[in-house]
Formats: C-alpha cells, structure tokens, sequence
C-alpha cells in the first residue's frame, strides 16, 4: 500500500515537473495557450508504473532497502519462476490498462482521429454503446496479443542480450573469432553508400566524426583523466584550418590532403597552448578552465576576425610600413555567417559528381575511423598509455614512479586535441560551409556524454556511445521536441545503474609462459 | 657494522644537511641533517609528527624544501643536488620510495603497476607506440618479462592479472615496494613499511628488507614505528622530534640516550 501512494506522489511530482513543457503550449503566432490535458495524463500513469519499476531495480541492486521501497509484494512476484499461467495473469494486468486508458481518455482522444462516437449530450445511444465497447475489446485483444509476443520477445532477448554483453565485456584475446568479427563488420560497411540515400550517408559520416571526437576525447577524460569542457573548440581548429587555409592559398595541388594533417597538427598546437597554463589544475578547475577556452574559441569564430593590428600599431610609422601585408591584414573569419565554398576531398585531380564525392568522403571517415581505432588501441597499451593511466589514479604516486606529469599530460592534450582535428577538417569538407554555432558547448557536452555513455576508457564503449547518440536522435526526429528531456532521463538513468558506462574499458590481457605452475595458494602471506 | 668507526668508511650514498621546511607557521623541519652509506639500512624514528614524512618528501622533491641541500651520489660517482629537481628526475637518478598511506594504483592491474615503474628505465615514444617498430616490441616484452620477475621475487606472480585495489593489505604493501625496486633504484626509502601488519607479517617483511639489500644492493632509508624491527634491522638510527635531529648513532648507543626516552617516554623517566 505505502507503495502504490509512493507511485502516485512520484508521478504527481513528474507531472508537476513536466507540465510547462509537455501540457502548457503556446502558439508562436497567436499567443493563445493549447492546454494538453492527456499529455500529463500519460506522465502521470506512465511514470507510476515506471517508478515500481524503477524501485525494483533499485532493490536488487542493493541500493535501497526492500522496506523502504514498499514493493515487497511486486519483489516476492518477481523472484517465484515464470510458469505459462503467471504470463497469462501478467498479461491481463498490463492489457487491462488499454481498455482503461481508451474508456478514460478515448472520449477526447479517439474523438479526434474518429475511432470511437461522438458524445452527444453526455449519452450514448445503444448502437454507439455496442461500437465503443466493441472496440474497446478489440483494442484489448490487440494489445494481448502484442503483450505475448513482446513476453516472448523479452524473455528470448534476456538470454541473447546477456550472453552479447558477456561477449562485449570479455577482455580483448586476439585470435581468429575476433579478427573474423572485425572484417565481417567491415565488410559489411562498406558497400553501404552504393545502397544508402544521400541523407543517409551523411548522417553515417557524422557518426564516423563523432566516434573519432569521442576516441580523441577519451584519451584526455577516459585514460588520462583530466576533464575537458571545451574540447569542441579542437574540432573548430580543424575545420577553420581547412577552411580558412583553402581561402588563403587553396588551389589545384593544395587540398583536403594537405590542410587535413595540417588541421590535427593546429589542434595538436592548440591543446598543448592550452594545456600549458592549466598543468597544475585537476578536476573542477580543470573543466571550468577548459569550458572557458572553448567559450572563447567559439567568441573569436563569432566576432569575425583576428588580426596582429593591436600590436602592430604600437610600432613606429616606418617599421609598420615595412612589415608584410599579411601581419597587417585582419584574418576572417567569417562571423557568424561562416565561411562556404569548401571544396571537397580530391581523388587525384579526378572530377566527380556530388554523389560521389559524398561516398568518397564516406570512405575516408571510414578509414580514419579503422586509423583512429587502431592508433587509439595502440597507445593505450604502450608505455605512454600507461603513464596516462597512472597519472589518472594517483597524480603523486605517477611522478615518484619516474613518470614525467608535465609532458604526460601535454602529449595527452596534444593528442586527444590532433584528432578532433583530423574530424574538423573531415567535417569541414562533409558539409562545405562551416560556421560557429556548430561548435557550441552543446557539442562539447554531447562528445564527453558519448565517453561517458559508452564508458570511460572503452574504446568500444566509446564508439557504441556515438552510435546511439548521434543515430538515434537522427531516427527519431518525430520526438524531436521531447529530445533533450529523454536525453536527460537517459543521463540520469545511466548515472544509476550504470555509472561505469555501458562497457566497461577493457585492458590487453597478458598471459606470461609458465604462470599456471604457481599455486594461487602461495600467494598470501611472505615467505619469510 | 655498528660501531662508528667501521661506517665511516663507506662511501656515502645520501647526504642532507641543514634541511629547513616551514609550512606557514609550522617549522617542520629544522636544520636537519642526515647521511646514508652505501648498502646500509637506516631508520628514521621519532613520535607522530615529528617532520619524518615531510623529510622523505623533500628528499623526493614533492615538497620543495626552504634552505638546505639533499646530496644524491650516483653509482658513477656523481654528486647531485635534488631540491631543485622534480620528482622523476629524482627517481631516474636511482631513488624510490613507498608511502606511509599506500598508494598504488588501485584500478590498474598487479603487473601493470609494476610496469609503469620501468618507465623512466624505458623510452618508447608517441611514433613508437603508433608504429611498433621491433624495438619497441621487444622493449614492451621486457618491461613484461622484468615487472613478472619482480612480483614473482615479492611473492605476488599469483596475482599478477587482479585489479590492485583487490588485494589484500600487505600484499598491496609488498607491490608498493615490488614497485619502487622496477625503477631500479640504489637508494630506497620505505615510509612505515610495517604499518598495520600482525608480528608475524613484521617478522616476514624485515626478513625481505635484508634480502632485498643483500640481493639488490641497495641502501636503505627506512621510517618506522615498531621499535623490535628498527632496532635489529638497522645499521645506524637518526631521532628526530618537533622537525629537529635530536640523536643519532648505532641501536644500542640510541636505545640508552637519555633524550631519546624522553621524547619516547615523557618528562618523568628523563
């Protein structure tokens, strides 16, 4: 009992929350107020079943006590084993909702798409009694029917699901099963262009962007465990040294393959200029410094132009005259207007059609991506990777271990920030026109949830967290309205259950000959 | 090796003299002095707060001391001053510590922790980890091959594959010092290796000190509490009380000092 009023308060206190956003609608024009009524309806019941659920899982977790949570009833009917007839009952008490719903809400709501007859002077006549109950029991068997198969379909993924998350989790064993996988799944992305549409293609290169800004990212966050807010300003130093780049000395034999290293080493540049002043900053400090620099980096971008002209000035006349044209010239930047006319990649001085260059450009991100994976993977398991990861766990243990902090962390930076870069210029020649609102600190907060997401150190986790945030928003535009609250439920859900992320990093496995000739038994205790 | 004459022979290894360390207010260290010879093993004793700590962290470079010199003789010969330096630089030249609160790392695994210490004795760098050139393949096994050694010499090869944070308190004990011996030092300063150990661990863990000097040839600064294991262990004592060096000499010449009880014991058996 002091369950089910647990429920009702919670979904009361969401439906509260939620009520300026998901009742509460003002026509932009008019300014006249659509109150959505069922909206908060929905909430409300849904969040109610919801949170029993949400207090199970917490009970098996371990995070609350079964008492306190007051679903002792729910919990007892969860852990007796599943026999045909508690399906049946299970299903009866979910689809019994339906009918529910639909007699409640269905006068407004199915009055509107014309299911159910209208209500005339708040009587029905015997015919519009037998349609809506009729419809009503359909919409019941309906709904048994999709409950079953949806049991079924549960119980068959639980299994499925648990033994692909133990595949996932398992630590990394090179041998043929694994090298199999790979090329499988490479094989099968790559003649995905020739079948996709154009929209599509781009939404998979912006995918392959972001697992790279995530790798590159999780190098500084993940290995190395300083946290960076600003790291979207990296991936602006990429994209405006093609850009920018192409408008000062582009042309016929300098191109995408010329600014694109050149972008990762302007990055490379910029992370170690900014890594310089926060060295001794950790944690807290360490972000909001970082938030900052990001900050400015997008103001530069928005004002327009940077120019050598302050200093410049404070020089005498005749030098002034003296000195080149281009420390005279402001450098544009375009505002926020941004800059257009970036050409894309070249193949060889070859001209080719839009489509083609698209699946061009696809293919590049693809390969980067294997590149960044593979680079990535390396340097974790090498003797820099390491050092990384001890800087991470314990700051003045690392150094006494004769591990240098300062050029740890700067070549972190550095090559955390050299792939952003490479994923600027890359987006850069995607798109042909950049300006500054995309590189906001939303985009900052969107590259560290993928890390953290995916989980901190995975490379794996990492790319599977790009995945999911940059494709689903893409295939569920229809709740476009309703993204940033599910993304933050999300957040929040993953932060309890998961707080590790979804995949947990995985380390090279060592196996050293002659290993298994010790007895575990020896292993406590000195021999003294 | 306890008698005067005898120690004076040996080529000094660590030599610190007029160590002052002030934090705000507090003089933690006053015009300490302190000499350490080669293969010796000498302990550092005096009550909680007595600036022990403090001056093995000068002596690391953590801490940067306010006046005074900490004299590093290498193996070649070499006199170097250290409290300019930083505190790898101060472990490459061949000197490595525990800490009193241990700190491995707790989410790398055994051998990994082990392994991070080879590295200022290693030196693959960016291109080297991207490429994998035959050199730093065969750097990376040997890093694996000598951190294995070391865990199997401090008895934890068993457990080489756990998360440190697993293990128990004194096997975590024994990977702190399994640790500072990977960076290859002539010098090693254990800060309370003892601390929150049974007698029978304490017995175990003084026979593995003098192992590891006689096997490793090392010079060892020791601090500890446990008065049985200093006493027989050590070659020479240093007593420090309020940051101030208030007697030196061999175990027995310590035992009878009269400061020295007092400080242990209080005003009345003075």
């Amino acid at each position: 009992m002091r369950g089910i009023v647990r429920s009702l308060l919670v979904s009361l206190w969401f439906v509260f929350l939620t009520f300026p956003l998901l009742v509460i609608k003002v026509v932009p024009n008019t300014g006249e107020v659509i109150w959505r009524w069922k909206n908060a309806a929905g909430i409300g019941i849904g969040i109610f079943f919801l949170s029993f659920i949400w207090r199970a899982l917490l009970v098996k977790r371990g995070l609350i006590p079964q008492e306190e949570a007051g679903i002792g009833r729910l919990m007892q009917y969860l852990s007796t084993p599943m026999n045909k007839q508690r399906v049946v009952v299970a299903c009866l008490l979910i689809c019994g909702w339906g009918p529910l719903l639909y007699t409640i809400m269905g006068s407004g709501w199915s009055l509107d798409r014309g299911l159910a007859p209208p209500l005339q002077d708040g009587a029905f006549t015997p015919l519009q009694w037998a349609v809506f109950v009729a419809r009503a029991l359909a919409t019941f068997w309906q709904e048994i029917l999709a409950a079953l198969l949806s049991f079924a379909a549960v119980q068959h993924a639980k299994g499925n699901g648990a033994r692909m998350m133990a595949i996932l989790r398992r630590p990394t064993q090179p041998g043929p099963a694994r090298n199999i996988t790979i090329i499988l799944l490479f094989l099968c992305l790559l003649p995905l262009p020739y079948l996709m549409k154009i929209y599509q293609i781009n939404v998979l290169i912006q995918t392959f962007i972001w697992v790279m800004l995530g790798l590159g990212l999780n190098i500084v966050v993940g290995q190395a465990g300083l946290l960076v807010l600003g790291y979207v300003a990296f991936y602006a130093v990429g994209a405006y040294t093609y850009a920018l780049g192409n408008a000062l000395l582009g042309g016929a034999h300098i191109g995408f393959w010329f600014f694109l290293p050149l972008g990762g080493l302007f990055a490379a540049l910029a992370g170690i200029l900014l890594s310089l002043p926060v060295l001794r900053l950790r944690g807290d400090y360490l972000a909001i410094v970082t938030l900052g620099f990001g900050e400015i980096v997008r103001l530069i971008l928005e004002s327009g132009s940077l120019s050598l002209l302050p200093f410049v000035g404070l020089l005498p006349e005749h030098v002034i005259h003296s000195l080149p044209t281009w420390m005279k010239t402001p450098l544009n930047f375009g505002g926020p207007a941004g800059i257009g006319g970036i050409p894309p990649p070249g193949f060889f001085g070859m001209r080719m059609e839009l489509d083609d260059n698209l699946r061009y450009v696809y293919y590049i991100a693809l390969a980067m991506t294997v590149f960044t994976i593979i680079a990535v993977s390396r340097l974790r398991d090498s003797r820099l990777g390491r050092s990384w990861m001890a800087l991470r766990e314990d700051e003045i243990a690392c150094e006494a271990m004769g591990v240098d902090k300062i050029k740890a962390k700067l070549t972190a930076f550095a090559l955390g920030a050299c792939w952003a870069g490479f994923g600027g210029a890359l987006f850069a020649a995607q798109t042909s026109y950049i300006n500054p609102t995309s590189f906001t600190f939303m985009q900052s907060a969107l590259i560290l949830s993928v890390v953290v997401l995916g989980g901190l150190g995975s490379i794996l986790g990492v790319a599977l967290g790009a995945c999911i945030l940059i494709l689903l928003p893409e295939y569920l535009r229809a709740f476009n309205e309703y993204r940033m609250l599910i993304f933050g439920i999300s957040m929040v859900l993953m932060m309890v259950f998961r707080p590790q992320g979804l995949i947990m990093p995985k380390r090279k496995r060592r196996v050293i000959a002659g290993m298994d000739a010790v007895p575990p038994a020896s292993a406590g205790g000195f021999e003294a | 090796m306890s008698a005067l004459d005898g120690r004076a022979k040996l080529p000094v290894v660590l030599e610190i003299r007029n160590l002052s360390m002030r934090f705000g207010g507090l003089m933690a260290l006053s015009e300490v002095a302190l000499c350490v010879r080669k293969r010796e093993i000498v302990s550092l004793i005096g009550p909680n707060g007595a600036g022990k700590t403090t001056l093995f962290n000068c002596i690391t470079s953590i801490h940067q001391p306010d006046s005074g010199l900490v004299l590093l003789t290498d193996q070649r010969g070499t006199e170097h001053n250290l409290t300019r330096l930083r505190p790898h630089q101060v472990t490459g030249l061949g000197m490595a510590r525990t800490f009193q609160n241990i700190r491995i790392f707790p989410s790398m695994t055994v051998l990994e922790n082990v392994m991070v210490a080879r590295h200022c004795r290693t030196k693959a760098g960016i291109l080297g980890a991207l490429f994998r050139p035959p050199t730093v393949i065969r750097e990376e096994r040997d890093i694996e091959e000598k951190s294995y050694a070391l865990l199997k010499y401090m008895g934890l090869e068993a457990v080489y594959d756990e998360d440190a944070c697993n293990l128990a308190y004194g096997q975590q004990r024994r990977l702190e010092i399994a640790r500072a011996l990977a960076t290859e030092p002539f010098l090693l300063l254990l800060d309370e290796p003892a601390a929150g150990m049974n007698p029978h661990e304490t017995e175990a863990l003084r026979g593995m000190i003098l192992r590891i000097r006689d096997e490793a040839k090392l010079s060892i600064l020791l601090i500890e509490h446990d008065m049985n294991m200093v006493m027989s262990l050590s070659d020479h004592i240093y007593v420090m009380e309020y940051g101030c060096n208030i007697a030196e000499g061999s175990p027995e010449e310590v035992r009878a000092n009269p400061d020295v009880i007092q400080a242990y014991l209080g005003e009345a058996h003075a």
